[in-house]
């Protein structure tokens, strides 16, 4: 099923040297930790902790995520275009799991 | 440039600093003492009053051409009112463009966030904002069978 896909919106046609927008969203919990049920017993954590973005294999943002992230972590940043090409976005949370994900960009010269 | 050592009275307060993963009281100590400070070329954005804490908008940009002369390296939010008091650490790199991001944090309860930016030639730029919240996060009961 497609809900649980981490979803980019970000343009696929860019001017070089244009400075584009990115946005992204991955469907996670980011369960702190810190909370507990009705009967005291803590809820586990389970949150990202890292996300990291390639253009054309270069790392161009990156960050380094806590507890103090919302649940389904939102975040905008931007890149300025050079080459056509792939940028690739990346989740992994703190079981292990990974998020990949990739976004073609047309740069027009 | 502001007064250095207020913010590092106001800094050194911040509890639980010690067990931060990657950004160490040693290391924002030592960058926060032996950097050139200023507030100014940051600003954050991040509203007086929320509802709840569980889902705040926060954004924060930093003044820089964002070329391999000049650059933001590495954006820290702290929210000390939390019981984790670094949110966030966003790595740029020139090819970034613009040193602008936004995201949504969790608070525990009303504080005062921070983003402290680390520039390419050493210099820290500091930008905070209070904000009121009137249902933390992590303090709601959640019904589970």
């Amino acid at each position: 099923m497609d809900e649980l896909k981490p979803r980019i919106r970000m343009p696929q046609h860019v001017a070089a040297g244009e400075v584009f927008q990115v946005r992204t969203i991955l469907p996670h919990p980011m369960e702190t930790g810190y909370r507990r049920t009705r009967m005291g017993e803590k809820i586990p954590r389970h949150i990202v902790v890292a996300f990291t973005v390639h253009y054309n294999d270069e790392l161009v943002f990156a960050a380094d995520i806590g507890p103090g992230i919302s649940s389904n972590p939102y975040f905008e940043f931007h890149v300025r275009a050079s080459r056509s090409g792939e940028l690739v976005f990346r989740w992994e949370d703190d079981r292990g799991q990974v998020w990949n994900i990739s976004q073609k960009l047309i740069v027009n010269p | 440039m502001i007064q250095r050592r207020k913010l590092l009275i106001a800094v050194s307060s911040l509890p639980l600093l010690t067990w931060l993963p990657a950004l160490r009281a040693s290391e924002l100590t030592r960058l926060l003492e032996t950097q050139p400070l200023s507030e100014d070329g940051i600003t954050i954005s991040l509203p007086k009053i929320a509802e709840t804490g569980n889902s705040v908008p926060l954004s924060i940009s930093v003044e820089s051409p964002m070329t391999s002369e000049h650059w933001v390296r590495r954006l820290h939010v702290m929210v000390p009112g939390n019981p984790e008091d670094k949110a966030i650490t966003f790595t740029f790199s020139p090819a970034s463009g613009r040193a602008a991001v936004a995201t949504r944090i969790k608070l525990a309860r009303t504080q005062f966030v921070r983003a402290i930016a680390e520039m390419s030639d050493g210099s820290v730029r500091v930008a905070g904002a209070s904000i009121l919240v009137t249902a933390g996060a992590c303090v709601d009961e959640v019904w589970m069978n």
